[in-house]
């Protein structure tokens, strides 16, 4: 009797730590999470709680009109050396403004498949020297500009889907999008370098859960990574290091894409999300990561920033936007954002 | 008479204490099994160590808890499977202390997604020292 009992909680030990590994491990494939595939030496996780300090905002800043009346509909906002980008689909240009909101230049005078011309601008990277490189998704093309004069230089060919850029040193930086590497390091000639970047398992087929943002440390060596659906920052080195990884507050992980059906084809769709990650700016010694809220009727609520410790990722403190808002640039006592629902350049006064 | 009452009263509470452990064990083994993630993420909180040895601890504790509630059920009128409860869930006490005492301020998963996770904090160490006390009296109040 007493050996038949044992054998029957053998067995069931088995059971349970079969299926526990099962679980535990996602072996089954079962669980809407995504496994990570980096590691760094240690994983910094931010406090679950936010501390928020609306002192950080000040008075709206009023932009010389150049700003508002060049810009049609802007979609991306940058600070290049001292000056504003902002990528315009009003006419598929980027136009630079100096911090006052002054125009300086266009790049790219229309829209097309010629020299010059963009059809769809993803990202853009300032070499020193003054090289302008600027992504291209329709034309799968890696555009270069004279920064100073706005003349077009040359273009490469990219084979990925690109995404955004950063300069990292006298090297650029590309993010892609649906490859098993998601960063591509190239020189200042255009010239491929080396890829990395393997997030998370089956990249290609959960793409959708990947894509973000990325931004130099500032030191010539580093850059961070944030994806736009997932808790985390990863700071990898230009050799394709993990260095460090955050866990961001909200503490949500890398998700499947909702397969739906359309028609006769099943198209995956990103899964609903409460927080989305938009953009990443540093500034001095500091990493501002901003990102907007959904409530519980799924509509936008508000745009916010997190504020980290570039050189050590611990989080700091938060502050949210005066309105809905993307792509966040800081200078040492400004904050420039674009509008969410106008798409037009704003700024603030920043108490750093 | 009052003998009687006694006894009635210590084989009653021993009952109950039982079965509030199996139902314990069940749940915090379950919930494991169910959401793992809130679990991995404090282990590794806790102990500074990888995701995958997280992991592995988290399978460990998941067993351990299946072993105990398994051995009470089928071993009831012993005293060994109580004592191994009480064991393990004065380590519980440990571990959230420690936890306090580092400042993690992950919620410890203990019961997966069946209950909403609890944060480490002091009601959750009184939790499981009286868990752990019950567990030691059961087989003194079956007896």
């Amino acid at each position: 009797m007493i050996n038949k009992r044992r054998i029957a909680i053998a067995i069931l030990l088995l059971i349970v730590c079969g299926i526990s590994v099962a679980s535990v491990f996602n072996i089954l494939g079962t669980s809407e999470r995504l496994k990570v595939n980096v590691e760094g030496d240690k994983i910094i996780e931010s406090p679950l709680e936010r501390s928020w300090n609306q002192e950080f905002i000040g008075d709206d800043i009023q932009l010389h009109n150049d700003i508002g009346d060049s810009v049609y509909r802007g979609v991306q906002l940058i600070k290049l050396n001292q000056d504003l980008y902002v990528t315009d689909y009003g006419d598929m240009s980027v136009k630079s403004f100096s911090k006052e909101g002054k125009f300086i230049r266009t790049f790219g005078d229309r829209q097309g498949r010629g020299p010059g011309e963009f059809l769809d601008i993803m990202g853009m990277a300032r070499l020193p020297g003054d090289t302008l490189f600027i992504q291209d998704l329709d034309k799968r093309e890696m555009m270069v500009f004279d920064a100073t004069s706005g003349t077009y230089l040359t273009s490469h060919t990219i084979k990925y889907r690109p995404y955004r850029l950063t300069s990292v040193g006298n090297k650029i930086v590309a993010h892609a999008t649906l490859v098993d590497s998601l960063f591509k390091v190239y020189d200042s000639r255009g010239r491929l370098i080396r890829e990395f970047g393997n997030i998370v398992n089956n990249q290609v087929a959960n793409t959708l859960a990947i894509s973000g943002d990325i931004v130099s440390v500032g030191d010539g060596k580093h850059f961070v990574y944030s994806p736009s659906r997932a808790s985390y920052l990863f700071f990898f080195d230009i050799n394709g290091n993990e260095v460090r990884r955050v866990l961001t507050p909200d503490r949500i992980f890398f998700k499947k894409p909702e397969m739906r059906q359309s028609g006769n084809t099943r198209i995956a769709s990103p899964s609903e999300i409460d927080v989305m990650v938009f953009d990443l700016a540093v500034y001095g010694d500091k990493l501002f990561v901003s990102a907007t809220r959904r409530d519980e009727n799924r509509e936008l609520d508000y745009s916010f920033v997190d504020v980290y410790d570039i050189n050590t990722g611990k989080y700091l403190e938060s502050f949210k936007l005066p309105e809905l808002g993307k792509d966040v640039v800081i200078t040492q006592n400004r904050l420039y954002y674009l509008g969410y629902h106008d798409e037009q350049v704003k700024a603030n006064q920043l108490n750093l | 008479m009052k003998e009687d009452i006694l006894r009635y009263g210590s084989v009653s509470l021993a009952v109950v204490g039982t079965i509030i452990l199996i139902v314990l064990f069940g749940i915090s083994s379950l919930g494991k099994i169910l959401e793992p993630d809130t679990s991995i993420v404090f282990l590794n909180a806790l102990t500074g160590l990888s995701e995958t040895w997280s992991r592995i601890i988290l399978v460990f504790f998941i067993t351990l808890e299946a072993a105990i509630l398994f051995s009470i059920i089928l071993f009831y009128n012993k005293k060994w499977p109580f004592y191994l409860a009480g064991s393990v869930l004065g380590l519980f006490v440990i571990i959230v202390g420690y936890g306090i005492w580092i400042d993690v301020e992950e919620l410890c998963g203990c019961f997966g997604s069946i209950i909403e996770s609890t944060t480490v904090n002091g009601n959750a160490m009184i939790r499981n020292a009286v868990l752990a006390s019950l567990a030691f009296l059961i087989p003194e109040l079956k007896d």
